[in-house]
């Protein structure tokens, strides 16, 4: 809506010019939109103008003949002329509201028919000169000049029924009638109109969190950022539509050879798992399942294991490989990675090659060290022991079963695994070989990028700080620390850890993106 | 108006106490007087132009400054801010007829003010937009002072996006605030667990039937309290 500037000059000028016809000058003033007094304020000239939303003041009464509505350039008098040709129509004012609207004010000594009357000019004139609104007067507000005064014109709302029909458009779809019926609930009105903006007509963020929670009990997820950017029940329906549309658009697996969606659908940036040895990309499948469901969860593999397999010459050569398919799900970023065990090699290399095309990139490293190989070099092995022992003195029974479980049980059941899905266990082996090889030849190198570094609970040993330590190495940047629950070996796999781990991963990527926006 | 940093001050105004709008109205700059054209009911458009006349006398007094003068620059969440060098930080919250502003000049500020209401289904609300620990809090209190408590962990937790500048698009279960009536505090930050020693919170009824909350940094010692008798 535009600001009337106006009342003003209404103030000064129309009262002159109605004194004795009440009708009229009721009709005018009508529109003051503020119902609270008026200002006293004064423009020299008595000239006619209104402030535009831009700031300027539009002088109405000077107004040249020829305008520009969207760019194209119109001749009022040939749509007055055009108008006035119309049967009953005595005389017609066309003039241009808010700088993008066409409309015509028409006197007649009979009801003219508005809708007729545009598509008879339809038939006469090119599109952008058809007036969007056509507004029958009882006569044309004049200046003492004699000339008609636009200003008051303008101010000339149409009559309560063609509001009805122009502004408040009441919702026709399954969808609008659903969203509608939400909304009048909670702001506790008879009727709302799709074009209405939720915040105009009482909404506040209260409110607005309540449509959300209605909204999901009948199964339509919105996010309080998408009530925000949709304000009207038109809008956020289209918004709505587009997404269902968007969401159930198939994935085209022949594109890819590394990139396997975990869940394509959602519309917040999503999150790429990076796995690239052993283990299959189901691994995160019930990681992603606890996450947003708003989010999309892709995971990256080194190679496929049915066809033939990829085996990549170093880490770069792989993360290049690996960006190339992330961009085509999602061109551009914030991009956000979680990276555990010997994937954080490729983690920093897809951040750096990020870093060289200016795309933001959040890498979450789950409980892991950097350069993770260097744990096993000998000098590590005495620490490791005394640990160990440290380990069996606390607590003798629940750590040897941990020590068989992690040297015997689960290497076990991780070849059961590879045997029972697809790709033969030799072939997996030679990529986990392969990406073994690559980690140990990886040059660690600080990125330019802030790392998060999720960290479960760990006993005795200093581990977490020499954890942290080595990330502190890598980044020229922050090393953010994350606790999170669990054990290392349980983070994606135990079923209440890996619930835990998803909302704080959620956490992690929705700072990213605020920190972001606002920083 | 003198502000020490260790001071936060809260301004509470009843709208139904303000009959004449004019003074207020004239204030206003262009974009807020097309905002309040956009308003379709008259409350709405009166609890505007009064936070906004109101937060344009107060801040003329904070930064010495001709009223004029003030330009409100918005970020990407809609928080406004003066556009001009200054530590003076301000945040407005109105509903049904309170008007509440709050100025620090250290560190940021959030103000929330809610009229308490029952009509809507508090617990699930509280399950969909507030943390584990909230939840199970809220649902330990009788269902009599649910509503209470419900508001009271409301306002702590939109005071705190308030003063971060964030905005509802900020996750509400990634962290906890505490709901009793007592010591209002905030209790855990997910994504960074020592963020919480950086804020204080506090809560206030500014009326009957209503519940109130104040986000500002921990260095902040002592909140005091104005009304509409000492505007004047």
């Amino acid at each position: 809506m535009e600001l009337w500037g106006k009342f003003i000059l209404v103030d000064q000028v129309c009262q002159n010019g109605y004194i004795n016809r009440t009708e009229l000058t009721d009709k005018v003033f009508l529109d003051n939109p503020l119902k609270v007094g008026l200002n006293e304020k004064i423009y020299k000239t008595g000239d006619l103008g209104r402030y535009r939303n831009d700031g300027t003041i539009e002088f109405l009464g000077r107004v040249d003949h020829q305008v520009k509505v969207h760019g194209f350039r119109i001749e009022l008098e040939e749509v007055e002329k055009t108008i006035s040709e119309y049967d009953s129509v005595s005389a017609a004012v066309a003039m241009v509201e808010d700088n993008k609207r066409l409309v015509a004010y028409v006197t007649a000594d009979e009801e003219v028919e508005t809708d007729a009357l545009k598509s008879t000019l339809k038939a006469k004139l090119p599109g952008y000169m058809v007036p969007t609104r056509i507004v029958q007067v009882d006569e044309f507000p004049v200046l003492p000049n004699g000339k008609v005064d636009k200003v008051c014109l303008a101010q000339i709302k149409p009559s309560a029924e063609e509001n009805e029909n122009t502004k408040i458009e009441l919702p026709s779809s399954e969808l609008e009638k659903k969203i509608a019926a939400i909304w009048k609930e909670v702001l506790d009105l008879p009727s709302v109109g799709v074009h209405e903006n939720f915040f105009d007509i009482g909404g506040d963020s209260i409110l607005s969190i309540q449509v959300i929670s209605k909204a999901k009990t009948e199964n339509l997820v919105v996010s309080p950022n998408q009530l925000f950017e949709h304000q009207t029940i038109s809008e956020l329906t289209r918004y709505l539509e587009a997404q269902n549309k968007h969401n159930t658009k198939a994935f085209d697996k022949t594109e890819f050879k590394h990139l396997v969606p975990i869940r394509s659908s959602g519309t917040k940036p999503p999150l790429f798992c990076l796995h690239s040895g052993g283990t299959h990309f189901f691994y995160y499948n019930q990681f992603a399942n606890h996450l947003n469901t708003d989010r999309p969860v892709y995971a990256l593999q080194a190679s496929g294991h049915k066809d033939e397999l990829v085996l990549h010459k170093s880490v770069r050569e792989m993360a290049i490989d690996f960006i190339t398919e992330i961009k085509k799900v999602q061109p551009q970023g914030p991009y956000h990675f979680i990276a555990y065990c010997y994937n954080t090699a490729i983690g920093m290399e897809v951040t750096r090659l990020l870093e060289e095309t200016n795309d933001s990139a959040n890498l979450i490293i789950a409980d892991t060290m950097a350069d993770y190989l260097s744990l096993f070099a000998p000098s590590r092995t005495n620490v490791r022991t005394s640990a160990l022992l440290k380990r069996l003195k606390a607590d003798p029974i629940k750590t040897v079963h941990r020590f068989v479980r992690s040297k015997f049980i689960l290497p076990l059941k991780e070849k059961y695994k590879t045997l029972t899905s697809s790709g033969s266990e030799k072939l997996i082996r030679t990529l986990h070989n392969n990406h073994i090889k690559l980690y140990r030849e990886y040059d660690w190198k600080p990125i330019a990028n802030d790392i998060r570094v999720l960290l479960t609970e760990k006993s005795a040993t200093d581990f977490n700080t020499k954890v942290i330590a080595s990330w502190r190495k890598m980044t020229n940047k922050e090393v953010v620390i994350v606790s999170v629950e669990g054990t290392h070996d349980k983070l994606f796999e135990d079923a209440t850890i890996v619930k835990k781990t998803a909302s704080i991963v959620d956490a992690c990527m929705k700072e990213f993106e605020s920190t972001r926006k606002t920083g | 108006m003198k502000l020490p940093e260790s001071e936060a001050h809260i301004w509470y105004f009843n709208s139904n106490d303000f009959d004449e709008l004019d003074r207020y109205l004239q204030l206003l700059s262009q974009d807020e007087l097309e905002r309040v054209n956009r308003f379709k009911f008259e409350k709405d458009r009166k609890t505007y132009i009064l936070a906004r006349g109101l937060l344009r006398i107060l801040s003329e007094r904070y930064l010495n400054i001709d009223a004029s003068e003030l330009c409100f620059v918005y970020n990407e969440f809609g928080k406004p801010s003066y556009d001009l060098q200054t530590l003076v930080r301000f945040n407005v919250s109105h509903s049904g007829e309170l008007i509440v502003l709050a100025f620090v000049t250290k560190g940021e500020v959030g103000v929330d003010v809610e009229h308490i209401k029952t009509n809507f289904d508090i617990a699930k609300i509280a399950e969909g937009f507030f943390s584990k620990d909230e939840v199970s809090s809220l649902l330990a209190f009788s269902e009599a002072k649910r509503a209470k408590a419900f508001f009271n962990c409301w306002t702590r937790k939109e005071a705190f996006i308030k003063a971060k500048g964030v905005g509802l698009s900020f996750d509400l279960t990634s962290f906890s605030v505490s709901i009793n009536e007592n010591s209002p505090e905030l209790l855990r930050t997910q994504w960074n667990p020592n963020e919480k020693n950086d804020w204080k919170l506090f809560s206030f009824v500014p009326q009957e039937g209503y519940c109130s909350a104040l986000s500002v940094s921990s260095a902040i010692q002592k909140v005091t309290h104005f009304g509409l008798a000492d505007l004047d």
